[in-house]
């Protein structure tokens, strides 16, 4: 018997001795600060340089296509235009959650899609450009000094995709400025596109900012500023998908607002762009690293591994109402499927902001967030 | 011996009547002069004005439907007006003494509140900045405080997104910080506009809606929108700014601007702006009109800024802080921050370390000061 006894109370301090070696584990794991340099490099090399350049490959193909219309039109050639639309869209949702450094300058973020637009600005100046036949609109370079609703997808939507875009595949005169019209605006997207990605990845960049941030940096003084500005972007991209792309043309409102028209109402592509805009914050989980554990070795992070499942639920609902309807914001069974969406997104946001204050130890504050 | 008890007693239970003050109905002699009123998030996730005083804590509390934004006092009353936070269209007037039922008033339909608001100086109007969303137009509700608060009126706001708006000291002509951004409430709250943005200052007469002056900043800062107002007792308006241009880019935050001369912005060494991350949140005017506090949540810090030579005094860090409002003496201030930390600066103390206390709530963006 006191032997067995003996037996327990080593067993008692061998338990209690792995109890401390695991408890220690787990606060040495806690204890690594998040390294906001390595977490530049990642966000950097895995997810912002790929998403512009994939952004500016298919910006560039949608100028190529665009221009092989105008050339030849065809009812072929109309559908690859119109095809190339669709990529070059899809390739911006990707990435059109980063919105700082290089895409925020010179207006080529507004200039890129010009949406939401509440009083229909968009159309009104596309049709008086289309009926005036402003010459200024033929060429990228006197486009790019215009309105910026007049510039980008919202703009392409209606002129391939609109009742009268069906001309585009005959050689007809009145054709020939929608055409040309369209053209000036796929080469200045392709542009944008391409500058942006020079800008970040040139010599001296905007890359070099990120990468080095400092008192003499006017970007970033120190490296847990670039994850605050990925924080931010994955925070505010699900806001704005959540509350504003997905919310605003449901019309969830309390008084006699409008719905929202959806955006590239014409093409029907909006659920396509919803995705998308998913994918790309998916991808940002992803890619910079978040859902993988904090150091090597530690357990992975579990919360943040099953916000990745929260954007698979949310494509996945968002599939079957683009499945039941063609205008999904007007059928109630779709509207159902869009509705549950809000959930998801709603779960990725609140634990990425839980992940981000206590991981990366950001101040993800009430008035700070508030932009008032 | 009995007294004795009696000391020993309130000095054991002394630390818990101290922190339960104003539940009980104890300790007010703990309570400090200056009496505030913010609005606030609570831990249920509830929204809420409510009062506050040094050494008291929290006081009386209302409750609101949605997140609040600004308050203003009614003169010569102890009714407070807290306004919704934008897209919101709820007001509600309450008496921070409870001795009256709260009023709750909304805007027209086809209108929301920008969250800020002023009295006419015998409290009988009430002038609210206001967003005709369809016509992208800003416009300045009017509404009569002594038949619960019906709008009775509306002029143009001079330029487009109103949000703080102050009456100067001749009762008669308002100055509104138009920010410039367009929003519409089917949006939430994105910006519109950001290529086009056109803030402005402007100064209209109350008693005719005449627009009297409008100043803008020169072109190349279109997109350094005017938020924020603090006047000073001779009728110098300073302004709380917001850059929605690239974050690389870093202009001067705060500026100030008197009836009849030109807008203009106060430069700071060092970076002081580089750190509020573009973006003043609020600003205010000390007692004594000698002091402005503008407060960058989004940088963690307040500049104090010296009113007459322009330049900063301090710079005080604080995360998340916010809301901000004079003291009853001179060169003093109480700011308060999102977490819930509220602490006092005084140039006296300066430039020792911000004491501050905490209490279970987030502060919104401004806090007031009850006269």
């Amino acid at each position: 018997m006191p032997s067995r006894s003996a037996f327990a109370v080593l067993r008692r301090i061998v338990q209690s001795g792995v109890i401390a070696a695991v408890l220690a584990a787990v606060l040495s794991v806690q204890a690594v600060a998040f390294d906001h340099e390595a977490f530049a490099r990642r966000s950097l090399d895995r997810h912002i340089i790929p998403g512009y350049r994939q952004f500016a490959a298919a910006a560039d193909a949608q100028d190529t296509a665009i221009a092989a219309l105008c050339a030849a039109p065809t009812d072929q050639a109309l559908e690859g235009a119109r095809n190339a639309f669709g990529e070059a869209l899809q390739a911006w949702g990707r990435i059109e959650h980063i919105r700082f450094g290089p895409v925020m300058e010179q207006n080529r973020y507004a200039s890129l899609l010009f949406w939401p637009d509440p009083r229909g600005i968009a159309r009104r100046q596309i049709e008086r450009t289309v009926s005036q036949q402003d010459k200024e609109a033929l060429a990228a370079e006197t486009l790019a000094d215009k309105s910026v609703a007049l510039q980008g997808f919202t703009a392409l939507d209606i002129l391939l995709f609109a009742p009268a875009s069906e001309t585009l595949a005959r050689s007809q005169p009145a054709a020939a400025f929608r055409c040309g019209y369209a053209s000036a605006i796929a080469r200045n997207v392709a542009r944008v596109a391409k500058e942006t990605l020079q800008a970040w990845s040139e010599p001296d960049g905007f890359a070099a900012r990120w990468l080095h941030p400092g008192p003499d940096n006017l970007a970033f003084l120190s490296a847990k500023e670039t994850t605050q500005a990925i924080g931010q972007s994955y925070l505010n991209g699900l806001k704005q998908l959540r509350n504003i792309r997905l919310a605003g043309p449901l019309g969830f409102k309390d008084r006699k607002v409008r719905p929202l028209e959806p955006p590239v109402p014409n093409s029907s592509r909006a659920l396509a762009l919803a995705i998308a805009d998913i994918e790309g914050l998916r991808a940002l989980l992803l890619d910079t690293g978040l859902s993988e554990p904090p150091v090597a070795g530690a357990p992975p992070h579990t919360v943040m591994q099953s916000t990745v499942g929260e954007f698979d639920t949310a494509i996945s609902s968002i599939r079957k109402a683009a499945g039941l309807s063609k205008k999904p914001f007007e059928d109630a069974a779709a509207r159902t499927q869009l509705i549950l969406v809000g959930f998801p997104l709603k779960n990725a946001f609140d634990t990425g902001a839980a992940y981000l204050s206590e991981e990366a130890g950001l101040t993800i504050g009430f008035n700070a967030l508030d932009g008032d | 011996m009995h007294s004795m008890a009696i000391d020993r007693r309130t000095f054991l239970i002394g630390g818990a009547t101290a922190a339960l003050g104003p539940k009980l109905g104890l300790a007010q002699p703990a309570c400090a002069r200056d009496r505030y009123v913010a609005a606030c998030r609570e831990p249920s996730g509830t929204y809420a004005a409510v009062a506050y005083s040094e050494g008291c804590g929290l006081g009386h509390r209302v409750a609101l439907p949605g997140r609040g934004h600004d308050l203003v006092q009614r003169p010569g009353t102890s009714e407070c007006v807290v306004f919704a936070r934008r897209p919101g269209t709820f007001a509600i007037a309450f008496h921070v003494d409870g001795s009256a039922p709260p009023v709750e008033f909304r805007t027209r339909t086809d209108r929301h509140f920008h969250g800020h608001g002023a009295f006419s100086p015998d409290g009988h109007l009430l002038y609210t900045s206001e967003n005709d969303f369809d016509a992208a137009r800003g416009v300045i509700g009017v509404r009569d405080s002594t038949a619960d608060y019906r709008q009775i009126g509306e002029f143009a706001s001079g330029g487009l997104e109103p949000h703080d708006i102050c009456l100067l000291s001749d009762g008669r002509t308002l100055v509104v910080a138009n920010g410039g951004i367009e929003t519409h409430p089917s949006s939430d709250r994105e910006n519109l506009n950001i290529a086009d943005m056109d803030p402005s200052l402007a100064y209209i007469d109350i008693e005719t809606g005449d627009v009297l002056e409008v100043h803008r900043l020169p072109p190349s800062l279109h997109k350094l929108s005017i938020r924020h107002l603090a006047l000073t007792l001779d009728d110098m308006a300073f302004l709380g700014c917001q850059y929605e241009g690239p974050a690389s880019e870093h202009p001067a935050l705060v500026g100030f601007h008197r009836r009849g001369e030109s807008l203009r912005l106060i430069d700071a060494p060092d970076h002081a702006y580089r750190a509020m991350q573009n973006y003043v949140g609020s600003i205010s005017a000390d007692a004594a009109g000698e002091f402005i506090a503008a407060t960058s949540p989004r940088g963690g810090r307040a500049l104090i800024i010296d009113a007459t030579s322009r330049r900063i005094v301090s710079q005080i860090p604080l995360a998340d802080v916010c809301g901000v409002a004079p003291r009853h003496v001179g060169a003093s201030f109480l700011l308060a921050s999102g977490s819930g930390d509220i602490g006092g600066w005084s140039r006296a103390a300066s430039p020792a370390p911000l004491a501050t206390t905490h209490e279970d709530v987030a502060w919104d963006n401004h806090m007031i000061r009850l006269g």
